[in-house]
């Protein structure tokens, strides 16, 4: 459903096309008559396993077809050693390997891959995670992927030190981070283990993690996520002056070098607002904000109403 | 490049759904073509068109649907799961039709569902767990009248879990904020009137960054290309948040009616791009959330919790009234 370029009526009607058009038909669902009916017949055989995989090479969005798949591989599980238990899973791991890279996004295919992992008698978690990175490198920014990383460490934690995994993944976040501080899935990643991370060692920690994302924001102002995680770093702070200052000293900044930097505005007259919450505001004040909103205004015109309500709520101050 | 919304060919579109099978697609969707009969009976609702499917034909089709377990497959003779029966439940009541189904089949279903160690919802019986879960199964059951038929607090902690530092939700606990997936925890909040969880500035924030220069189209994720279904997925959430006008409508319209197919009728999630039933239906959904109107043409309104039409949802008490989501606004939005 998603990024397929249209065909041209010409094309369409094309007498060459729409035959390879029926013959594909025709390939599909005789491969699809003989999963059902072998399903139906209650059939189990390796043969069975064979033709889901000619199915779901066509195509993996055929949930019925994956379950089918794992009924067939516990039915042969039965009365099998550990060790051939493992072999079959094995090989079962191999084809979701290659069928995986074409169909990265296939939620099917990453649930069936945590479901042989769960049915191993020994998993490898650590190549896991190694195939994830791996991954990582056709696309950066996958969500099944990283998730999938998520749920590989949690394993992993079962077994090894949780403090050591956890900073062990911190740093894989940040060389994912030096790689391109605008993927924004690392940043994520981050903003779930930094509070673990905290719980021990916070002052260095928070300090060095302040120090990254103002690098953030100075390689790329335009990214609303660096300063979104800028402003959730406040959180931990007791000292949140001194946070607003600084965030409105970067805003003034970049604002030197970059007139029309929409984020650094916004931030700009948040801090002020955060700073000066509890003051009477002065009518000098007053108008200096109103004139970030109207910059505002003309930088970003797909967001008229928002800056409108904000000129509300500081006409109400 | 279309400017007006081509109504005639994507009723035409819809409508050859079901007689296309000399393409490919054709079969390579079937095993969700109960949701595609939903995207495309939402559309056609939200046209005025409700009359272009053939009704009786339809409901019998879902009816064959559903399984000895209570659940319904995205085809006949397929397995039950969460998504397509949330699409046969929609589809039955839009035709005021849930009177012919075994409501208590359907809720054992969704309640097996709920894990019995965590009460967190999944998608069938093989278990996996998801926020889009946590929505069907609360908005199942509050069609049924009966959402005390599952634990409500245990879906509402998991929904907590999910929820990030840019103010989004992502697909379970530790998952990256999505478009999609907020949608489907601002949704089942609503449902559930706990909708105090949601940070509302910060999300809407996030939601009406959405949108993107130049194009109008909106994006699931920061640094995404736009994608027409996103004008569902951010735009009712926005819309429950009472936000909407934080985005330009007229800019939404601009890019949706660009991904018309001017040939064949439908819309696609780019421009240029093969037209399917999904982003028809959440192009005309976005529009219809932002009011969008022509010259002898008014969209019907949409509902922004359940995406079926506004007077379904009425009718069926859930928006208005006592047990209605409207019902219930959390103390500081006032
Ligand atoms: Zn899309």
């Amino acid at each position: 459903m998603h990024g397929r370029t249209r065909k041209s009526k010409e094309e369409l009607e094309d007498s060459e096309y729409l035959d390879n058009q029926k013959q594909e038909i025709a390939r599909y669902r005789s491969k699809l008559d003989t999963v059902f009916q072998q399903r139906n017949e209650k059939r189990f055989t390796s043969d069975c396993l064979k033709s889901t995989s000619e199915l779901l090479n066509l195509n993996p969005e055929l949930n019925t077809v994956w379950n089918y798949r794992r009924e067939i591989l516990n039915e042969t599980f039965k009365g099998l050693s550990k060790e051939e238990k493992q072999q079959k899973l094995n090989d079962e791991l191999e084809y979701i390997n290659v069928s995986i890279k074409k169909n990265i996004k296939s939620y099917w295919m990453w649930n069936h891959r945590q479901w042989i992992l769960a049915n191993m008698p020994s998993p490898n978690w650590n190549q896991e995670a190694k195939l994830v990175d791996l991954l990582f490198k056709l696309d950066a920014t996958n969500f099944h992927g990283w998730d999938y990383r998520r749920y590989v460490m949690s394993k992993i934690q079962e077994t090894e030190d949780k403090k050591v995994v956890i900073n062990r993944e911190f740093l894989y976040t940040k060389k994912k981070i030096d790689q391109n501080f605008a993927n924004h899935s690392a940043w994520h990643y981050r903003s779930k283990l930094l509070p673990v991370i905290l719980e021990n060692e916070k002052e260095s920690t928070l300090s060095k993690e302040v120090e990254m994302i103002i690098q953030a924001i100075y390689s790329d102002p335009d990214d609303q996520n660096a300063w979104l995680y800028f402003d959730w770093l406040i959180g931990f702070e007791v000292e949140k002056t001194t946070m607003y200052n600084l965030g409105i000293d970067i805003a003034s900044e970049l604002l030197e070098l970059e007139p029309n930097s929409k984020y650094a505005l916004l931030s700009l007259l948040k801090y002020n607002l955060a700073l000066n919450e509890n003051e009477p505001i002065s009518p000098e004040t007053k108008k200096n904000y109103l004139e970030y909103i109207n910059r505002l205004r003309n930088i970003d015109s797909l967001r008229l109403g928002l800056y409108n309500d904000m000129e509300e709520n500081v006409m109400n101050l | 490049m279309a400017e007006k919304l081509l109504v005639e060919k994507h009723v035409e579109f819809i409508q050859k759904l079901d007689k296309s099978q000399n393409e490919l697609e054709y079969w390579m969707t079937e095993h969700l073509r109960v949701s595609g009969i939903y995207w495309g009976l939402v559309a056609l609702e939200i046209l005025n068109r409700t009359d272009a499917l053939d009704k009786p034909k339809v409901i019998e089709y879902i009816l064959s649907c559903q399984n000895p377990d209570g659940g319904f497959g995205g085809h006949v003779g397929h397995d039950s799961h969460l998504l397509y029966t949330m699409s046969a439940v929609q589809i039955l009541a839009m035709y005021d039709s849930l009177d012919k189904l075994d409501k208590e089949s359907v809720l054992k279903y969704v309640e097996s569902l709920q894990d019995p160690e965590t009460g967190y919802m999944m998608g069938d019986k093989w278990g996996e767990k998801d926020t889009r879960f946590a929505f069907i199964g609360l908005a199942i059951c509050s069609m049924f009248g009966d959402i005390n038929r599952l634990k409500v607090d245990p879906i509402i902690e998991y929904i907590q879990l999910s929820m990030n530092y840019d103010g989004g939700f992502g697909s379970g606990p530790g998952g990256e904020s999505h478009a999609a997936q907020v949608y489907t925890c601002v949704a089942a909040l609503a449902i559930a009137k706990r909708l105090d969880i949601v940070d509302r500035e910060k999300l809407s924030m996030w939601l009406c960054e959405r949108q993107v220069e130049h194009s109008g189209g909106l994006n699931g994720r920061p640094q995404k290309l736009p994608d027409v279904c996103y004008s569902w997925w951010a735009l009712s959430s926005l819309d429950v948040l009472k936000r909407l006008h934080w985005i330009d409508s007229k800019m939404l319209a601009k890019f949706v009616t660009s991904c018309q197919d001017a040939d064949f009728g439908g819309i696609s999630d780019r421009p240029g791009n093969i037209a399917d039933v999904y982003h028809t239906c959440f192009g005309i959904c976005g529009l219809s959330l932002t009011q969008y109107s022509e010259e002898n043409l008014t969209l019907s309104p949409i509902d922004p919790v359940y995406c079926m039409p506004t007077h379904v949802v009425e009718r069926m008490g859930l928006s208005h009234g006592p047990n209605g989501w409207r019902n219930y606004v959390p103390e500081s939005w006032k």
